[in-house]
């Protein structure tokens, strides 16, 4: 089976020290890597203002979390579980990248044939112009 | 010429409207970066249409998903008062 791509953002509670914060995030690194997360991959955004209050917080820590893993292997309904059964995250969405991301890649290349022939047509002009 | 021909046509516009993610040849539009998701919303919170921000379609809808994905995660207002 293919791997597919995820990446999973959540918050975790303003109101942890800095020693918890860490630990939160050690903890569900963990949990993806034990449940099937291959290449994970943590990246903190850190400290940020909320657009609205969730649970009376007005800020939240973002972190984002990378993964790859096989399908229905359940490594993201088990973090997901795991997040809403804790206290500590007040909030999380996990987004499936890969599908996304191919697509994404498709259009680069599109636009780079483009290019690529507009240039060459114009190359083709200026010779012709020389004549 | 062209010039002409589109103002014709417009009677209070003086530019055309144009699609900034294809211009700019953006592919993706990330749901974590609400400075540029921003732009695109009302101060009230609402997606602006196509027809004022001149987003083509496509990108529209790469648009769309992002700020609702922002949304949920607080980076965006659902709505403002």
């Amino acid at each position: 089976m293919e791997l597919r791509e995820y990446e999973t953002v959540f918050i975790i509670a303003p109101n942890l020290s800095e020693e918890e914060t860490q630990a939160v995030m050690d903890r569900y690194r963990e949990i993806v890597e034990k449940n099937g997360g291959k290449e994970v991959e943590l990246e903190v955004m850190g400290k940020r203002k909320l657009a609205y209050e969730i649970q009376k917080f007005t800020e939240g820590f973002y972190v984002i979390l990378r993964y790859k893993t096989e399908g229905g292997t359940g490594t993201v309904a088990e973090l997901e579980r795991r997040m809403r059964n804790d206290e500590r995250v007040i909030r999380f969405l996990t987004v499936r990248l890969d599908k996304e991301l191919k697509k994404a890649r498709k259009l680069e290349e599109k636009w780079r044939k483009k290019r690529a022939k507009l240039e060459e047509k114009e190359k083709a002009q200026e010779e012709g112009g020389e004549e | 010429m062209r010039d002409q021909r589109s103002s014709q046509g417009r009677r209070f516009s003086s530019r055309k409207k144009y699609c900034r993610f294809c211009a700019e040849k953006v592919a993706y539009i990330d749901y974590k970066n609400p400075e540029v998701l921003s732009r695109y919303i009302t101060e009230t919170g609402k997606i602006l249409p196509r027809r004022v921000t001149g987003t083509c379609h496509y990108h529209q809808r790469l648009l769309t998903r992002a700020i609702k994905r922002a949304r949920i995660l607080a980076l965006l207002p659902f709505t403002v008062r």
